[in-house]
């Protein structure tokens, strides 16, 4: 099978003004196999960066001329990956708090056809202070949302974007209205959907560089933006696929 | 005095057209919402309906009630307008982001079959 083979894959790297790490994702990809292309997409930083270095071997680079939020990057990844036959796309923070390293695993479900959708489930994700305490409040009701929807299928970490998806999720999830933060409601459709889900843990590392962009605000907006989509989900006919 | 200033506002929206400053397609609804103005200042008994209609005892509570509903659509086709936009400016960027994509694909292939040459020879 050329899947299992020679697979293709598009390893997609978000980003907002986190340039620091970027190279060495880069470089980490490109050591798994030739055929593994990174896409940094830029979501229109304010800070300068020159994509040269990061162009050389085999990765793609493209800087929206405004800051349009994740939901428009993420539809560019899906795009690219539809159009250009990739048969496999992962996703990574540009934030050096994903562990690359563990990108083989993630994928190996899904060369193994065992598994549409891989989730790397964070075991030790923690924030401190009051945005930390909204985020496990958060976390926590959508874990629960989420069971109750899937009927408990919905993996553990519902906001992880560190996961992996072949063209059959794609595609479906493609359909979306996609928005800023849309990890929860991939998870949630995909599972709705019949897709098969699978979850691989991974150890979180720390954040070296910048911080955070989801402030307090943001976390309500965040809130806000899944039950307003859960509620046009639950509205929606009931899946059949 | 009510009429002219249901004129003047008419006017300020048609100069805005003509200057540029307002779409064409965009100015209807601040003309229906000035027609309506218009109706509810020339005529008392317009009012004295419209109150009665919905139960308000302190008629002139109407003119405000009236003057709300007109914000309230304004406001709601505004936004139906802005988020429009939105989806266009982003179909634009996903559109810009697949011909920038594919050029650097195909500029990848070429300088990969031109390695291949050089090896071969």
């Amino acid at each position: 099978m050329t899947t299992a083979c020679s697979p293709k894959v598009l390893v997609f790297v978000p980003t907002y003004n986190d340039f620091e790490f970027l190279s060495e994702i880069v470089d980490q990809v490109a050591r798994f196999s030739p055929h593994y292309k990174v896409l940094i997409v830029n979501d229109g930083s304010p800070r300068p960066l020159d994509p040269a270095p990061l162009l050389r071997g085999r990765s793609l680079y493209f800087r929206l001329p405004d800051n349009a939020g994740l939901g428009v990057c993420t539809q560019i990844a899906f795009d690219h990956t539809l159009r250009q036959d990739y048969h496999l796309m992962a996703r990574i923070d540009a934030d050096g708090q994903h562990p690359v390293e563990r990108l083989p695993e993630l994928l190996a479900p899904l060369l193994a056809d065992e598994a549409d959708v891989v989730v790397g489930a964070r075991r030790n994700h923690r924030q401190s202070g009051l945005a930390g305490w909204l985020s496990a409040f958060i976390k926590g009701y959508y874990f629960w949302v989420g069971r109750l929807l899937t009927q408990g299928r919905c993996p553990s970490d519902l906001n992880t974007g560190f996961f992996a998806l072949n063209r059959k999720a794609i595609l479906l999830l493609n359909e979306m209205e996609i928005e800023r933060y849309p990890e929860p409601l991939f998870f949630i459709k995909a599972c709705r959907y019949r897709l098969r889900v699978a979850e691989v843990g991974v150890e979180q590392n720390q954040r070296r560089f910048g911080q955070s962009s989801l402030t307090v605000f943001q976390a309500l907006r965040m809130f806000y933006r899944f039950n307003m989509a859960v509620l046009t989900e639950l509205l929606q006919k009931k899946p059949t696929r | 005095m009510k009429i002219v200033a249901v004129i003047t506002l008419s006017l300020m929206v048609y100069f805005l057209i003509r200057s540029g400053k307002l779409n064409n397609d965009l100015s209807l609804p601040w003309f229906i919402a000035l027609a309506l103005l218009a109706l509810a200042s020339a005529s008392d008994r317009f009012i004295l309906l419209v109150a009665d209609l919905l139960g308000i005892v302190y008629a002139p509570l109407a003119i405000v009630l009236i003057v709300l509903f007109i914000l309230f659509g304004l406001i709601i086709f505004l936004t139906i307008v802005c988020s429009q936009l939105r989806h266009r400016q982003f179909s634009l960027m996903r559109e810009l982001a697949r011909l920038e994509l594919e050029k650097q694909e195909q500029r990848g292939k070429h300088e990969t079959s031109d390695h291949q040459g050089e090896r071969r020879a």
